[in-house]
């Protein structure tokens, strides 16, 4: 398993250094190009996690007891598979804004070694350091290629994720000092004993901020609304499709670390409640496409960390299958806004009128993303939220569906969004443009996904259970 | 294996290899003569200096000097660096073949100072570090007038301190050796260590005694800047490891706390008066006032994987300072002073914006680049030391630097096409280079994490 890895992270830098030295033209040319590589190179992980399990590693620090280990279990193997699609496609559906090419296409390929990276490191250290690379490649890629605000909101997202990495880095190095075998293995750490309670404790909470300020869970979330809405598309898509979700995969990491956890898992659901409730009500004043979207993004994030602290088999499922569904379909929703503002050149909600006819496959594409984002039947999103919730009620009781409440409250208004800007023909806006053929791509893709997992379930489950 | 007679040869040879060909080339004014002797000097020290690591092996010479491992990190950090110092200042100095003189005078000094087994070649090496330093500064422009008397000044207060302070303890061990002084001592030996802190406290800029650098930074041309920040500061480390493990082993209980609230002190007063500033010369030496704070880290802890952690870190900034003011110098003769100035430098030279982002972030602590291990090995000895709360100051002020670091790189990736800025060979040589280390160590730091422990080895610990 650590030859394919680090093969596909040599892919990936060889991929980082020619986009560098080439001309833009071929720049998008080998993102895909490398994107397909790394995608058929997890396939191959996965299979090979389907045959054998986790491998040793070879030596990397012998001083810091670190060795380059890698290796999947079935939830990260959903996680891998998520990214590289989204990757893929963000890669495939080209660069919406038509700007910085190169560098779109650099960070991107960088941002994909931070996920394989993250996604199958077995040492925490390794972990932290992919985690790091993902930030830094993701504020530049608001620094550079993103909108109007873009200085502020990327200072403000790097702050806030490096406050994360920050406590992330106490956490291991706490971790690292008071485990007996002073080892940061995953494996050795999930069942380790005989770390003091107070160091566990206070290894508890600075992981849950670490996590949670990456999830954009209420009080840490503030960098989330101004950096979705700077980046640019290929921007939003990766920060809502996969940086989110290192945060998820996070709290699941953080649970089978720390036995504490499960005794705060209480307060973790109110905290995920308030944040479902509060990203809710913030969601029905926006007046921006993207900002809508950018709270239901933060919306979803709250339900995952519910099931994740109901902690059992159900809603664990239900965490990773949300992870999943809500990655395609915001990813997909941020693609159709990046094409409808190209399209007409506007993006606010009460100006925006008929879609449909101007863009007609931006304008279905987009409905799909809201349906599956509040989990409509044959959506992916509607089997994660039926697992999450029951996930819930089996350890909270009926306390578990008060999040329930956010999302009805968003399902009504992103239902007035698509019945004004969507269908309402007075005063239509004028379309000054079409959705390109790779963007369409992008669309069918990610549609097809949506689709396929909400009819089809097993197709992930056969791989969550691995 | 080498015979050691020949390593005595080999050790010594660089210096008057150095000092020889630059006294030839200020005859002959070559300029390219004194180039290729400075750097040939330099690299066989380097050279030499692995060779001594990887035997671990002491060579001693003429009873007054010898060279261990620990001298070999510190000999080869200075030969390297002063290597790449050597290269930008034939680009910038109009006197080269007089500066490689006087540089291979400091070069001495160092090795005074690396190699010592007692008090008085620390002295020797600090005035000749401190008077080859401020001839540098002086003798490039009439404007350096200011920071060179400044760094004089300040420099020798801190050397009558250090003598002072070396007169009090004479009573204990005439010969003036490094070895532990008793135990019953009493206060006078007290006063001396507070006193030899504060003097090493002037040369390695720790807090309260650091109001000079902003000024003599700004003022003195970059290359000498990146020599004064990148290698003179970290010889006075080694003294103060030398003076606090070796002479006053025994005070470990005493001086510990003090180091500890100093590396604090000097953390949050460079991060913080970085922030507001616009100089990028200011912004820079504030910023290195502060990485002498997470350096101190080690130093309080003590342990021998606190110093193992300092050195790394030693070793990691030396080369990313000595970088950064490389394109500081570069900048600054393209008329870029300020950070406002930086604005959309990437797309005027890509080049430049990139590397000088990398070593940024490599200064803030970004995993994947060499800063990043020195930190993490500081903060993890600080925590395995017991000083829980020093690591959190570390990492709070790392957060602190981002904001800074930050500001540079939110002006330099705009997009405003201005004239481009044509690349200098020089420049660019010395640029690649560091961004290399940067990478090479921050990928895989296993090797330099080996030397710092070896050298470490020879510090008599507990």
């Amino acid at each position: 398993m650590v030859p394919i890895v680090l093969l596909i992270i040599a892919v990936n830098i060889v991929g980082v250094a020619l986009i560098a030295f080439l001309k833009p033209e071929y720049s998008r040319k080998i993102a895909v190009f490398v994107a397909a590589v790394s995608a058929v190179g997890v396939v191959r992980l996965i299979i090979q996690l389907a045959q054998s399990g986790v491998q040793p590693g070879v030596v990397y620090i012998p001083y810091l007891n670190v060795g380059l280990s890698f290796g999947l279990t079935g939830v990260t193997a959903v996680l891998l598979l998520l990214s590289e699609i989204v990757i893929f496609v963000t890669a495939a559906s080209g660069n919406v804004e038509k700007t910085g090419a190169k560098a779109s296409a650099i960070l991107m390929t960088l941002f994909q070694i931070a996920a394989v990276g993250i996604f199958t490191s077995q040492n925490l250290l390794l972990f932290f350091v992919f985690w790091d690379i993902g930030v830094i490649a993701m504020f530049f890629m608001i620094n550079v290629l993103g909108g109007e605000n873009r200085r502020a909101a990327s200072i403000n997202f790097l702050l806030y994720e490096l406050f994360a990495s920050s406590m992330l880095l106490i956490a291991i190095i706490m971790l690292y000092v008071y485990t007996p075998a002073h080892s940061l293995n995953i494996g050795y750490l999930i069942s380790a004993t005989g770390i003091p309670s107070n160091v566990e404790l206070a290894v508890l909470i600075s992981m849950f901020l670490a996590f949670m300020t990456n999830m954009a869970v209420f009080p840490f979330h503030f960098w989330l609304p101004d950096a979705y809405a700077e980046a640019s598309t290929q921007g939003s898509m990766l920060l809502s499709g996969i940086l989110t979700k290192f945060g998820g995969y996070g709290m699941l990491l953080m649970f089978g670390i720390s036995g504490l956890a499960i005794h705060y898992s209480q307060y973790i659901a109110a905290i995920a409640t308030v944040s479902v409730i509060y990203a809710a009500l913030m969601l029905i004043r926006q007046k921006e496409l993207k900002r809508a979207a950018s709270y239901a993004a933060m919306l979803e994030m709250g339900i995952i960390l519910l099931a994740i602290a109901a902690y059992n088999t159900i809603s664990i499922n239900g965490a990773v299958y949300g992870m999943f569904a809500q990655g395609i379909s915001i990813a997909l929703a941020f693609l159709a806004i990046g094409v409808i503002k190209s399209i007409f050149d506007e993006s606010n909600i009460d100006r925006l009128r008929d879609v449909l006819s101007g863009a007609r496959s931006t304008a279905y594409s987009f409905a799909l993303a809201i349906f599956s984002t509040i989990g409509f039947p044959l959506t992916a999103g509607f089997i994660a939220e039926l697992l999450i919730f029951f996930g819930a009620v089996q350890s909270f009781g009926v306390y578990g569906l008060i999040p329930l409440a956010g999302v009805l409250i968003m399902a009504a208004y992103f239902y007035s969004i698509i019945s004004n800007c969507l269908l309402l023909r007075n005063k239509p806006t004028r379309a000054i443009g079409i959705a390109a053929g790779s963007q369409r791509f992008g669309f069918y893709a990610l549609s097809l996904a949506i689709v396929a997992l909400g009819i089809l379930p097993f197709l992930l489950l056969v791989v969550l259970r691995l | 294996m080498i015979l050691p007679e020949i390593l005595v040869f080999l050790v010594l040879l660089p210096f008057v290899v150095m000092t020889v060909s630059s006294c030839a080339a200020i005859v002959t004014k070559s300029r390219r003569f004194a180039m290729w002797g400075g750097m040939i000097g330099a690299f066989l020290a380097a050279f030499v200096s692995t060779i001594i690591m990887n035997e671990n092996i002491s060579v001693s010479l003429f009873g007054y000097l010898s060279v261990t491992p620990l001298s070999a990190f510190f000999i080869f950090l200075a030969g390297s660096a002063i290597a790449l110092v050597e290269v930008l200042a034939f680009r910038y100095s109009e006197i080269f073949p007089e500066f490689a003189f006087v540089l291979s005078l400091s070069f001495i000094g160092m090795f005074f100072i690396a190699a010592t087994q007692s008090l008085l070649p620390i002295m020797i090496g600090l005035e000749l570090m401190l008077v080859s330093t401020a001839f540098m500064m002086l003798a490039h422009g009439k404007r350096r007038a200011e920071a060179a008397v400044k760094l004089f000044v300040f420099g020798s207060m801190a050397i009558a301190i250090f003598a002072f302070a070396t007169a009090l303890v004479f009573q204990y061990d005439p010969t003036l050796s490094l070895t532990a002084i008793s135990g019953s001592a009493g206060y006078i030996a007290m006063v001396a260590l507070a006193l030899f802190i504060a003097a090493l406290g002037f040369e390695a800029a720790v807090f309260p005694f650091n109001l000079w650098v902003p000024d003599v930074y700004q003022g003195a041309p970059a290359f000498v800047t990146g020599l004064l920040a990148g290698v003179n500061k970290k010889m006075a480390f080694l003294v103060l490891i030398y003076i606090l493990f070796f002479l006053f082993a025994r005070y470990a209980p005493l001086f510990s706390p003090a180091i500890e609230v100093l590396a604090v002190l000097t953390m949050f007063f460079g991060n913080i008066l970085a922030l507001k500033q616009n100089n990028l010369k200011r912004l820079f030496a504030y910023s290195s006032i502060s990485q002498a704070g997470y350096i101190l880290i080690g130093i309080a802890v003590g342990t021998s994987a606190g110093l193992t952690a300092s050195l790394f870190y030693i070793f990691a900034h030396s080369f990313m300072i000595i970088g950064a003011f490389a394109i500081i110098g570069f900048l600054e003769s393209h008329g870029i002073n300020t950070v406002d100035d930086c604005n959309s430098l990437y797309s005027r030279n890509a080049f430049i914006a990139v590397s000088f982002g990398i070593i940024m972030l490599s200064m803030a602590g970004i995993p994947g680049l060499i800063g990043f291990f020195g930190k993490f090995l500081l903060f993890t000895s600080a925590v395995a030391g017991h000083m829980f709360w020093l690591a959190i100051a570390g990492i709070a002020n790392s957060l602190i630097s981002i904001y800074y670091y930050g500001r540079v790189m939110n002006a330099m990736f705009q997009r405003k096409s201005e004239r481009t800025i044509l690349m200098d060979k020089y420049v660019l040589l010395v640029v690649l280079f560091v961004v290399a280390i940067i990478f090479l160590f921050g990928i895989y730091p296993q090797p330099l994490i080996h030397m710092a422990q070896q050298a470490v080895g020879y510090i008599p610990l507990g």
